[in-house]
């Protein structure tokens, strides 16, 4: 499981090692350039020291050298080496040479001229060492003339000295022993900071999950009997506060599942309790004495009508079962006619109940074809006005109005009753299973599943069942298909 | 004890009522609740037997307009409706028992019988007053004599007593001490369907006493006493 503490500490203190260790990199860069042209201007101070003891007299060049002078070029620990060639015709010979280099033969810089600025070289003593090695005319010695004012030739007076090579080495000893030194301490310095980095990182990111811990501790708070709960979003960070919003509103849907589950269950079980009951109470009185076989004879009745009933709720909760799975119904290869089944209903319903004809008005203008199952739109349909004639105020001049229309694709079987002692929260129930305006059983057989399954059935044609109410306390279900 | 039964399922009314009948109480039975409200104000029930999803009016607003109303007697909800919240609200709303559907009829009547018996403020299933001894769970009654000069000598003897004798001669012990009107008499041991004569408590109470005397014999002084104008007492020595 990834933990989003975990892997944010582990981005964030990399994010910082991997920063921390550009850093370094680039620090110890800067030192070494830095260090080094450090070097190179003490090569490059040395090399002109050396140019300025060159001169140029009498067709000969000579380099004014005095090892007691310049004491780092003798031999010894921490020696400097130099070797200075002057061009003859046929090469290059070695006008003067350091004493640190004894018998070490340095051999020529190539080149012409040779590579500017310096180089690393290998010592004599294998030792690692930095070299400069620069050309140059060595300055013509005027007869007569103070050494200060020697000069060399003028621009465009062409000289006669030769070419003067000087080469200064000086041991990288030091300089690298400083650079180690300085890597270590960026690195010593650099893996100080990582850590202390990761320890941080971990106390920042625990401190800033919090909210998250205390969001998740009280979701895990809520259990199916604390549904009612909803969370405080009111201390919450404003990131999570839009997952407190959906997480309340999720509850108050599974809250309102719930409690229409439980609604279902209590009903269904009051339901099968009752026919248990009153078969139980026929039973044990039956027993309790001596009785006639009249009594008895009646009591198997009574039973008989009490088990009647118990199936036929049975076979309704099985119905309203089945059409709640039923996808929807393959749609048949034949059109109906709606309207011509709202007639038949009608005229079935009215027939059913012993009302007079006038207490149905129907109003469809033509044949309303579709393509869906006979048997359900009737089931659907007949219930509708089988409901609006048992439970509305009926009358000749009230009658039940069964209304059959075509629009925007759909067709609209509406059936409307007046319904005044329906209230607008009973409406909202109409369709619960089980649910009756009269808590009392129906004397009439009902058990408040009709609706209910009706609207299943209906979703199962891919259609619905709307049921609206208007101001004059007309109830109006509308069963509506896709054409 | 008069009982009324509140129940619109016609099976389980019918057989309630022959049921509690036969168990020697005096029942009116009706299907709705609104019935049942006005049976409750105009006659003074021992128990209330009352389903709860009536209609008309549901078994929980007649159960409140009951006490709103003072009503004295216990009322047991019967009902389907099974979960603890169900059970909570009919016992807070002033029921005084609850008990669900399917339920074995011993047990309704084993609960009816303790509510009445402490609708009259008795919580012992045996009442016993001076030598009687009444048990009303197995419904006997037993005379306790002890030798002495008035009476025959040491014993105790069981009495044989009809339905109607027994629940006159429970009242009585239930309200043993105080004077019980005829009026009250009548209303307590017949329901609707009983045929009472102006002098059928008379002789009810008469052929009680026979059976008392003649089980204590001449000189064992009656328990049962005439209050001039007013009813009778059930009492042990003189009125």
């Amino acid at each position: 499981m990834t933990s989003i503490r975990r892997k944010t500490s582990v981005l964030v203190a990399a994010s910082i090692a991997g920063l921390l260790a550009l850093g370094g990199l680039a620090l110890y860069a800067v030192v070494h350039a830095a260090l080094t042209s450090q070097l190179d201007n003490v090569l490059s101070s040395r090399a002109s020291a050396l140019q300025s003891l060159t001169r140029f007299d009498e067709d000969k060049v000579e380099m004014d050298f005095n090892g007691e002078v310049m004491p780092r070029y003798q031999a010894g620990k921490d020696a400097e080496f130099f070797v200075a060639w002057q061009r003859r015709d046929h090469g290059w010979q070695v006008l003067e040479r350091s004493e640190s280099l004894r018998a070490f033969a340095w051999p020529l810089v190539a080149g012409e001229p040779p590579a500017p600025g310096s180089v690393n070289v290998p010592l004599p003593d294998k030792q690692a060492g930095r070299s400069l090695t620069i050309d140059f005319v060595p300055r013509t010695e005027h007869e007569g003339a103070d050494e200060r004012d020697a000069a060399p030739p003028a621009v465009g007076e062409p000289s006669l000295a030769p070419t003067v090579r000087v080469l200064v080495t000086q041991s990288r000893l030091a300089l690298d022993r400083t650079l180690r030194t300085i890597a270590l301490s960026i690195g010593g310095v650099g893996l100080a900071l990582v850590l202390a980095s990761v320890a941080a990182t971990r106390r920042a990111v625990r401190r800033g999950t919090r909210p998250l811990e205390t969001l998740a501790a009280r979701v895990a708070e809520i259990g199916p009997g604390t549904l009612d709960r909803r969370l405080n979003a009111d201390d919450l960070p404003t990131e999570l506060t839009p997952i407190a919003g959906r997480l309340n509103s999720l509850l108050a849907r599974l809250d309102d599942a719930f409690a229409r589950e439980r609604r279902f269950t209590s009903a269904a079980s009051h339901e099968l309790r009752t026919p248990i009951a009153e078969l139980r109470m026929l039973l044990e009185v039956g027993l309790s004495r001596e009785r006639t076989p009249e009594r008895w004879a009646q009591s198997a009745r009574d039973g008989l009508g009490v088990l009647d009933r118990a199936q036929r709720l049975t076979e309704a909760l099985l119905q309203l079962s089945r059409a709640e799975v039923g996808s929807h119904a393959a749609l048949p290869d034949a059109m109906i006619d709606l309207a011509g089944v709202m007639r038949e209903q009608a005229a079935r319903a009215l027939e059913a109940s012993g009302r007079d004809v006038s207490h149905v008005f129907i109003d469809a203008p033509g044949p309303l074809p579709a393509r869906i199952d006979l048997a359900l739109a009737a089931s659907i349909i007949g219930n509708l006005i089988d409901n609006a004639l048992r439970h509305g105020d009926v009358s000749a001049n009230r009658p039940v109005r069964c209304n059959a229309a075509r629009d925007a694709g759909e067709t609209f079987i509406v059936i409307s009753n007046h319904a005044p002692g329906l209230t607008d929260t009973d409406v909202a129930h109409l369709f619960e299973p089980f649910w009756r305006k009269d808590t009392a059983r129906d004397a009439r057989g009902g058990f408040g599943l009709g609706l209910a399954v009706s609207r299943a059935l209906a979703a199962s044609l891919g259609g619905q069942l709307i049921a609206v109410m208007d101001h004059e306390k007309n109830l109006r279900v509308s069963f509506r298909v896709p054409t | 004890m008069r009982i009324l039964i509140v129940e619109d399922s016609a099976v389980l009314r019918d057989s309630l009522t022959q049921g509690m009948r036969e168990a020697g109480y005096a029942v009116d039975a009706v299907a709705d609740g609104r019935s049942g409200l006005i049976h409750a104000q105009t006659t003074d029930y021992d128990v209330v037997v009352l389903d709860w999803m009536l209609p008309e009016m549901d078994g929980l607003s007649v159960l409140s307009a009951m006490r709103a109303k003072k009503l004295p007697a216990a009322v047991l909800i019967l009902t389907a409706r099974d979960t603890i919240d169900d059970k909570v609200r009919g016992l807070t709303t002033g029921a005084d028992d609850y008990l669900v559907k399917p339920f074995a009829f011993k047990e309704l009547l084993a609960r009816v019988a303790a509510l009445a018996r402490r609708r009259h403020g008795e919580r012992s299933p045996v009442v016993v007053v001076g030598p009687l001894t009444i048990d009303t769970a197995a419904k006997a009654v037993r005379l306790t004599l002890t030798a002495s000069a008035t009476c025959k000598g040491a014993a105790t003897v069981t009495l044989d007593l009809t339905p109607r004798e027994y629940t006159l001669l429970e009242y009585l012990a239930l309200r043993a001490g105080k004077p019980v009107t005829r009026a009250e008499l009548e209303e307590h041991l017949y329901d609707d369907r009983s045929q009472v004569f102006s002098n059928s408590i008379d002789s009810a109470i008469a052929a009680l006493r026979g059976k008392l005397d003649a089980a204590g014999g001449p000189e064992c002084p009656s328990l049962i006493h005439t209050r001039r104008k007013v009813g009778y007492v059930l009492k042990e020595g003189t009125a």
